[in-house]
């Protein structure tokens, strides 16, 4: 049910209630309310929103070596020559901005975008695994930390990663300490995150 | 004072399903025992420090107070009893967890009450894991759950002729929703061909208990061939295929060619 009834909204904004729901933690009230708040608002801010959107879309790509969001390809951490080389498997790009903030890695990322769950019909070959093997194979690294969350489909991806990485003779750890069990990595806090990473254990 | 309390409910439930909803929040979806197929939300459960985590976790078995909200009820409390245990370990298992879990989702209706669908999945997760293979006790739980919810199969007698079946190749008749003699398939434009050792299992599976059922090796096989019927059965009576069941696949093949 939107709160938006044809009829009694206009038509555009009637639609622009309905894109804005769209987006994920909008439900149909707080649609109305921002559409509302746009349509009041000056048409420079509405244009500068408008051209927001379109510039993510359009000048935003996949680094292909690690899949993180970027403006280059590769992105400016694959580029970076200072950075160590280790690689820090995560599940969402997201994980890629906490983990760097707490600056307890100095290593690369590899953005997994998801993690195994087959009730959510998520097997392996959906995500950047195959790509992950093959990057190991050729940069090599002293270790991959697999800091997908810790839930059942992160904890799944990180056991099957690990049976995939061992043959290839490289070092895999997994963060662990500190993070309680069940919640997304995006919101543990930056000291916690930072601990973590710091008190890894090998697997 | 009654209001207050007519606003709160408890419930055991098993957890089916999670999605993310809003900035911290997560909408899951509840099988209880008291109020059958349920969704909730869960505020602030991705927060690590969310006492609710473990509780919403897949699988979780849990007991939760709700309260009714104006769309849809929101936990107030929750504690976890207990959820299967090694589902990490092995991707396969995982899958047969969420195979068991989706099916159950499915052939539920919300405002229906199941105890019965209840105890027969809590006591099949239970069990996952204790036997060498799980797949005995996958397929007993397919049989089972779909006769609690009403889509038994006879393994024994025709649906067409209503004759005893003879030890002899029969079918199952998709349209039918039944085994049909070699004389009675030809009325069925879907009709399954199952091997006189396929069928045996499957009278096995629908007389026995959970553990002598689980603890019967058949030759691969037939295994396979259980799976492929019962796979069939399930996606014509929920007229869609299992999404769990998919995955599990592509898990064979990957795991195959990874060798793990
Ligand atoms: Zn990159
Ligand atoms: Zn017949």
């Amino acid at each position: 049910m939107s709160s938006a009834r044809p009829g009694v909204t206009a038509r555009p904004v009637a639609n622009l209630v309905e894109e804005l729901s769209k987006l994920p933690g909008i439900g149909p009230k707080t649609a109305t309310r921002l559409a509302y708040h746009i349509l009041r608002d000056s048409r420079q801010n509405a244009a500068q929103l408008a051209e927001a959107i379109l510039d993510v879309k359009d000048r935003i790509v996949l680094c292909s070596v690690c899949f993180n969001f970027s403006e280059q390809n590769p992105c400016p951490v694959c580029s970076d020559p200072t950075r160590e080389a280790a690689i820090c498997v995560v599940e969402e790009p997201l994980d890629v901005q906490a983990l760097d903030r707490t600056g307890q890695f100095r290593g690369r990322y590899h953005v997994l975008h998801g993690a195994i769950s087959p009730i959510d019909g998520i097997g392996p070959g959906r995500l950047k695994i195959a790509e992950l093997i093959e990057r190991v194979k050729e940069e090599k690294p002293n270790e991959v930390i697999l800091a997908t969350n810790l839930d059942i489909p992160g904890d799944a991806t990180a056991t099957y990663l690990h049976r995939l990485l061992v043959p290839l003779g490289v070092t895999v750890s997994r963060p662990a300490t500190g993070l309680p069990a069940g919640g997304d990595l995006e919101y543990a806090d930056e000291v916690t995150l930072g601990r973590a990473l710091s008190g890894r254990r090998v697997l | 004072m009654t209001a207050e309390r007519d606003r709160n409910y408890r419930v055991e439930a098993i957890v089916l399903g999670r999605r993310d909803f809003g900035e911290t929040d997560r909408i899951v979806t509840l099988f209880s025992r008291e109020s059958g197929k349920i969704s909730v939300i869960a505020k602030g459960a991705r927060k690590p420090t969310a006492r609710s985590g473990p509780a919403t976790e897949y699988f979780a078995r849990s007991r939760f107070m709700l309260a009714r909200g104006r769309d849809l009820d929101v936990v107030t409390s929750a504690e976890l009893l207990d959820r299967p245990t090694n589902l990490e370990s092995s991707l396969a298992r995982l899958a047969h967890a969420s195979h068991m879990v989706e099916l159950t989702g499915k052939l539920v209706q919300e405002g229906e009450v199941y105890p019965a669908v209840y105890d027969l999945l809590h006591l099949s997760l239970r069990h996952l894991g204790v036997a060498e293979d799980d797949l005995p006790l996958v397929r007993w739980f397919e049989v089972n759950v779909l006769t609690a919810v009403g889509y038994q199969l006879d393994f024994w007698s025709c649906a067409g002729c209503q004759r005893e079946l003879g030890a002899e190749p029969n079918f199952l008749g998709l349209r039918t929703g039944g085994m049909l003699c070699p004389g009675c398939r030809t009325g069925d434009g879907q009709a399954m061909q199952i091997s006189v050792n396929a069928q045996k299992y499957l009278r096995l599976l629908s007389r026995e208990g959970i553990r002598s059922a689980s603890s019967v090796r058949i030759s691969p096989a037939v295994a396979s061939e259980v799976e492929r019927v019962m796979a069939a059965y399930t996606s014509s009576v929920l007229e869609r295929d299992l999404t769990s069941l998919r995955v599990l696949r592509e898990i064979r093949e990957q795991t195959g060619s990874y060798s793990v």
